[in-house]
């Protein structure tokens, strides 16, 4: 998140800047502290002049710096998909929701799978409430998950083996994982050296990406399945570019995700709403960003006036033997943010699948 | 590892969560920025709501859910007759002040909430359907009351009337209320009506 926001302000000013003047990044990092989220986010705008903060993950970060920005009138762009149900007039939600990543992987595991699907997150709010909706379009004419486990992120190693046991016990189709961080590469790994089958029993996710693929190796990711509006590897004319462009400035090693399109994506827009309103007040910005486009890595992309959340191109991607995703379904329009929307919504959207993507659904 | 099965939720509290979208939402609150930032924010959430000022309990007839500025009812003596025994719909009262007055006229209104101006979008939702909820708990529990009173009332007739057979035919208590009983198999009336007629003209009809 932090590569992509550094790597997008370097190009604004390579462009020009805003209109003459050079974007300058004040980086903080609070690790995983809550209240120095808050902390740090007011010494942004109190101390060093900053009224544009990118960032946060988690929603619990995101709430911290919020409550901050609202009360000292600052802009949050936040990158990260999450949960909904949410709205500030302080906050630009770069990230999808679950109209926009869910739905369409629901939809792709009923046409393409059986109806077991165990489900296992990370305990706390995000992943209770992405298992919750999940099973609700799943099971909507009756029935629920034969497992239904969250587990705390600090979960040992060893565990894994008797979780996936246990999974496996159950006779699933499928497993929906809505793990964070080493979790991630834990269970994936896990499963893998267990030598269980994707062809047979697919790992579903929202969150899986590339950088957590680098982290578990190619082979423990092979033919697993997320959803989500980016993966390095989408085909766009933008996206093959700025790739190239991210590596010649970081390294050919450096990988792009879907936070990190977000929050490429968002610098960008900040920065144009910036020259249009030729403002840095935080007020004027938002204005300016209200119905912006820009034409993104995955497509695109429109930040919706209703919401302050943003149009988004849903993909599901399979990961390959090279560590990065296959897109195997793609939106054939961009798809409308409804952050309120109730657990099952209304069909909005259309997936089709991508022209040379016909080989892998031979499968 | 925690593994839990899917929490027992309520069938008709997910009911109302998944489909809050179809709750007929009205404001009483004259045009501007009030009306306007929850007009706004409940279309975010994908509802729709009504208004109409000033505030004519006829316009509610038929709606889920009120929101009610309350300012005016105090202010200008804006006439607003709720009923509050049997209210048509749950009742949010916005409240732009917390003096005596106001907070006065909302609790005498019954209001199943009050939301805040100048509007704060965070908690609009649960607001709107934690109020309802409350709402339709006090309406069942109006009609359960309803029930047991007339079930009181009807028992306590039933007493009387037992009385006054055994003392006419000189039976016991017990022998009453089978007289009574036989009384209304015979003519294929309802027990309550043969309560009913005996403690009016003293004997069994």
């Amino acid at each position: 998140m932090f590569k992509a926001t550094q790597f997008a302000v370097s190009e604004v000013n390579a462009a020009g800047g805003i209109n003459g003047e050079e974007l300058e990044l004040i980086h903080f990092d609070p690790g995983s502290d809550l209240v120095y989220y808050g902390y740090l986010a007011e010494k942004l705008i109190a101390e060093h002049g900053v009224r544009l903060i990118f960032g946060s993950y988690r929603s619990s970060t995101r709430r911290a710096v919020k409550s901050v920005v609202e009360r000292m009138n600052g802009l949050l762009f936040y990158p990260t998909q999450y949960e909904g149900f949410e709205y500030s007039p302080n906050v630009i939600y770069g990230g999808a929701v679950a109209n926009q990543n869910s739905s369409q992987l629901a939809e792709y595991i009923q046409a393409t799978s059986g109806r077991r699907i165990a489900m296992i997150g990370a305990d706390y709010i995000w992943p209770r409430v992405a298992s919750r909706t999940m099973a609700e379009q799943l099971y909507q004419d009756g029935g629920a998950p034969p497992t239904d486990i969250f587990l705390n992120l600090d979960t040992p190693r060893e565990d894994y083996d008797t979780i996936l046991k246990h999974i496996v016990s159950t006779s699933p189709d499928g497993i929906y994982c809505n793990l964070v961080g080493p979790s991630i590469v834990h269970f994936y790994q896990r499963y893998h050296a267990l030598g269980l089958n994707p062809d047979e029993l697919p790992i579903y996710s929202l969150t899986t990406s590339e950088t957590d693929i680098a982290m578990m190796g190619a082979e423990a990711a092979q033919g697993h399945v997320t959803a989500a509006p980016y993966f390095q590897s989408v085909q766009t004319p933008e996206n093959q570019s700025v790739v190239q462009r991210f590596q010649d400035w970081l390294g050919e090693e450096a990988t792009t995700n879907m936070v990190w399109e977000a929050a490429y994506s968002q610098v960008h827009l900040a920065a144009n709403a910036m020259r249009l309103s030729n403002s840095v007040d935080p007020s004027a910005v938002r204005e300016a960003l209200m119905g912006a486009e820009f034409r993104a890595p995955q497509g695109l992309i429109r930040i919706d006036e209703d919401t302050g959340h943003t149009h988004l191109w849903p993909r599901i991607g399979r990961a390959n033997a090279k560590g990065q995703f296959d897109v195997i379904r793609e939106a054939v329009s961009s798809v409308k943010p409804d952050p309120y929307s109730p657990f099952v919504c209304e069909k909005n959207w259309s997936m089709r699948i991508p022209v040379g993507a016909l080989g892998e659904e031979a499968l | 590892m925690k593994s839990e099965h899917r929490d027992k939720t309520d069938r008709s509290i997910s009911q109302l969560v998944q489909s809050f979208r179809n709750l007929k939402i009205h404001i009483l609150a004259p045009p501007g920025l009030e009306t306007n930032d929850i007009s706004q924010h409940l279309r975010r959430m994908g509802c729709s709501a009504t208004t109409s000022w000033p505030p004519l309990v006829e316009d509610v007839a038929n709606v889920d859910l009120v929101f009610l500025l309350v300012r005016p009812l105090i202010e200008d003596q804006v006439p607003f007759d709720w009923d509050t025994e049997n209210p048509p719909a749950a009742l949010i009262a916005i409240a732009d002040y917390e003096n005596p007055l106001m907070v006065e006229k909302t609790l005498a209104l019954q209001a199943q909430s009050t939301i805040a101006t100048p509007l704060r979008p965070f908690g609009v939702l649960i607001d709107v359907l934690l109020s309802y909820s409350n709402f339709r708990r006090e309406e069942t529990r109006r009609k359960q009351n309803a029930k047991l009173k007339k079930r009181i009332r009807m028992s306590e007739k039933v007493e009387e009337a037992k009385l006054i057979v055994a003392r006419h035919e000189g039976v016991s208590l017990d022998q009453a209320y089978a007289a009574i009983r036989q009384c209304a198999m015979n003519k294929r009336l309802g027990i309550d009506e043969i309560v009913d007629a005996v403690v009016v003209r003293g004997s069994l009809p």
